[in-house]
């Protein structure tokens, strides 16, 4: 120690706020304010006492440590004899040192929550992961089954056995089917319906001659069918030696119309 | 040593706790009652049944061990 011995201990004590002597802590400001030397060493003793702070922070503060700021906080305030003195700056620092227990216990609550919320983080960032893997995984199952069935079709087509053959219902409904037979040059025509689906009763089959050099649908006779669904009609067009690219079955109102109603509902089978 | 960045920090805490597990237990245990529990030298005598004087010669040559450890 450089400096006066005689104050080396109280120095340090004082560098703690630990100091309560009254007689000894007058004697040591007033030596203070006098002795730059001792002022130096009150310094570097703070210092030291910063490095003894550092401890109760970190990865791993021991738990007697820890006990013992918690304790610290939840004691009763200290019962310290001090002199009256002037609030001067190191009355200041003083008070300073002696919330350092809370302090401590603050940087390691806030050190705490950062290791926490790194911890939380890491969680997320590691669940994302997981959800990726099982994502592709899943990819590649789907790809993969996907490839296998593809090459198992192409061999079972390509295979020199193979024996093609379409199924239908076994219980197809009945298709409604309108046969014709129409001489041009007669001007006249048969239709014959079956299975057509019935019709209110305001409602008409009605057939049109789509004329071959591509003019309007010509009215070609219209037809009611019996309850099940059949009909069968003679007409004689107005003018014979129409010839005919076609002809269509529209639903018309009862009597007939002199252009078609949209839709369609029969046509030449292609 | 750098006390600016975290590895730095945790390392200088290390060497603290480093150094305060190597010292005398009294010793350790003087600069534990005033530092952390934050009793005054008198509290610390009056606790421990010891002189006053001892107290603070442990409290002061506990502190010196820490600045030198630093040195």
């Amino acid at each position: 120690m450089n400096g006066h011995p005689q104050f080396a201990d109280a120095l340090a004590l004082y560098a703690l706020g630990a100091l309560d002597d009254a007689q000894e802590l007058a004697a040591l400001q007033a030596h203070l304010g006098a002795c730059g030397e001792c002022r130096g060493e009150l310094e570097a003793l703070r210092a030291d006492m910063a490095l003894l702070a550092l401890s109760a922070v970190g990865p791993q503060p021991p738990e007697r440590v820890r006990q013992r700021l918690l304790s610290a906080i939840a004691a009763k305030p200290r019962t310290v004899q001090m002199v009256p003195q002037p609030y001067t700056s190191s009355h200041l620092r003083r008070r300073w040192f002696s919330i350092a227990p809370t302090a401590a216990m603050v940087a390691l609550a806030v050190f705490s929550l950062l290791l926490w919320r790194e911890l939380s983080d890491t969680r997320r960032d590691l669940r994302r992961a997981q959800a990726q893997i099982e994502q592709f995984q899943m990819e590649f199952l789907t790809k993969d089954r996907e490839l296998a069935e593809a090459k198992a079709v192409s061999e079972l087509v390509h295979a020199p056995d193979v024996k093609r053959m379409t199924l239908i219902s076994a219980h197809t409904p009945p298709q409604p089917l309108m046969k014709m037979i129409y001489s041009p040059q007669k001007g006249s025509l048969i239709l014959m319906a079956t299975n057509a689906p019935p019709l209110p009763e305001n409602k008409i089959y009605e057939l049109w001659l789509l004329p071959a050099d591509g003019g309007k649908p010509m009215a070609a006779g219209w037809f009611k069918t019996d309850s099940n669904g059949h009909a069968m009609m003679f007409h004689t067009m107005e003018v014979a030696g129409i010839n005919a690219r076609g002809f269509a079955v529209t639903i018309e109102p009862s009597g007939g119309s002199s252009t078609p109603t949209m839709p369609i509902v029969m046509e030449p089978a292609s | 040593m750098d006390l600016e960045d975290e590895a730095g920090q945790r390392e200088a805490a290390e060497k603290v706790r480093g150094v305060l597990a190597r010292l005398p237990q009294e010793q350790r245990k003087a600069l534990e009652m005033a530092f952390f529990e934050g009793m005054t030298h008198t509290e610390i005598a009056g606790k421990t049944g010891e002189p006053l004087g001892t107290i603070k010669t442990r409290i002061r040559t506990g502190l010196l061990a820490l600045r030198k450890a630093f040195a």
